[in-house]
């Protein structure tokens, strides 16, 4: 891929990053929160992707797959610890 | 037997995907690693699942023959239900609510994929399963009529999933 | 010629799927209500980083290739069950409405 393409693209993705920011900070409770967090992750994950492409290093890809994994796994378990009442129930 | 081949094939698959190389030393670790996955699978769905129902090669090819519909019909799904979406967040949101989706699959596996199909579809968000009732409690984003939502969504059900998940 | 067809396929890839990531945010900051905050999220978690992932194939390179594949594989499965646990966590806080 092309630089004329990628960064812009780049860019565009930390513009992006900066606003999912503004919208964690915004959230009224704390699920409102995790939903602007995962999707903090999705546009992280988008950035690797194309700083791969831009660098045609492969392994950035390996870097997004994993962190895509440890964002499943933090959502689930803070989804699941929130669903039970917290640590006093 | 088709099924323990094609979960072989498919896990090698991802295996040479993750390696991304096409060595004849790599599809033979992949091949050994993937039979294994499969044969402690089988035993571990055997102890714990009561009766495995045995299935006829032509049941399998048949499940098989509707693989390319379900995943078309649910790329359509994903596609009209983004469209949706896009249109609800530059406007405004109609009526959102919370709507029971009774009577589909049957099995877990089945449930599973029902799940996955509503999931990734943007338009229905899958909030609560009840295996016992055979129901699925999905909130959408235009919830003024929920018969015509359920109607629709048993609809994509019926074309797309019951002949490969019943 | 070939590869001049798969920059401009990959990048239209791309165009659509920062498309879909930036209307996702611009949903998440005005719909009201954690439902309908997860649908707007799940506009970027599903379909648009399926396609930024899928524009890897201007690049022409067989590993980055396959990784996204395996990343897209991924990203279809997982979506919905992180989905599907913030959905059911408001439920169970008691977020709004009786079902209809």
């Amino acid at each position: 891929m092309t630089a004329l393409v990628a960064v812009p693209a780049l860019v565009w993705v930390t513009v992006l990053v900066v606003v999912g920011g503004l919208a964690l900070l915004r959230g009224q409770d704390v699920l409102q929160r995790l939903i602007a967090l995962d999707l903090l992750a999705v546009l992280v994950v988008a950035l690797l992707a194309l700083l791969s492409y831009l660098r045609g290093v492969p392994h950035y890809l390996d870097a997004a797959v994993a962190l895509a994994l440890l964002s499943l796994v933090a959502t689930v378990a803070t989804a699941r610890y929130l669903a039970t009442g917290g640590p006093l129930e | 037997m088709i099924g323990i081949l094609l979960r072989v094939v498919a896990l090698t698959g991802l295996y040479l995907l993750v390696v991304s190389s096409t060595k004849l030393g790599d599809i033979a670790t992949g091949v050994v690693l993937a039979s294994l996955v499969v044969a402690v699978g089988r035993r571990h769905r055997r102890t714990s699942a009561p009766t495995p129902a045995p299935t006829s090669t032509r049941a399998t090819l048949r499940r098989l023959a509707g693989v390319p519909t379900l995943i078309g019909g649910t790329v359509v799904d994903v596609v009209t239900g983004s469209a949706d979406v896009i249109r609800c967040c530059l406007g405004r949101p109609p009526d959102p609510g919370l709507v029971w989706l009774p009577t589909g699959p049957t099995s877990p596996s089945s449930f599973a994929a029902w799940g996955i199909r509503l999931g990734i579809t943007p338009n229905t968000v899958v909030v609560e399963v009840d295996e016992e009732r055979g129901a699925v409690l999905v909130h959408v984003l235009d919830a003024h009529d929920p018969e015509t939502v359920r109607d629709e969504q048993m609809a994509s059900y019926r074309s797309r999933q019951q002949r490969v998940f019943p | 010629m070939i590869s001049v067809v798969l920059d401009v396929v990959g990048g239209l890839l791309l165009v659509l799927g920062l498309g879909l990531m930036t209307i996702a945010l611009v949903g998440v900051l005005r719909m009201q209500g954690t439902y309908s905050k997860l649908h707007a999220q799940s506009l970027a978690t599903g379909p648009g980083v399926c396609f930024v992932l899928a524009s890897s194939v201007a690049t022409e390179n067989a590993a980055t290739i396959s990784y996204a594949a395996v990343g897209i594989v991924f990203t279809v499965l997982t979506a919905p069950v992180a989905s599907h646990a913030i959905a059911r966590a408001a439920r169970r806080r008691g977020a709004e409405a009786e079902p209809r």
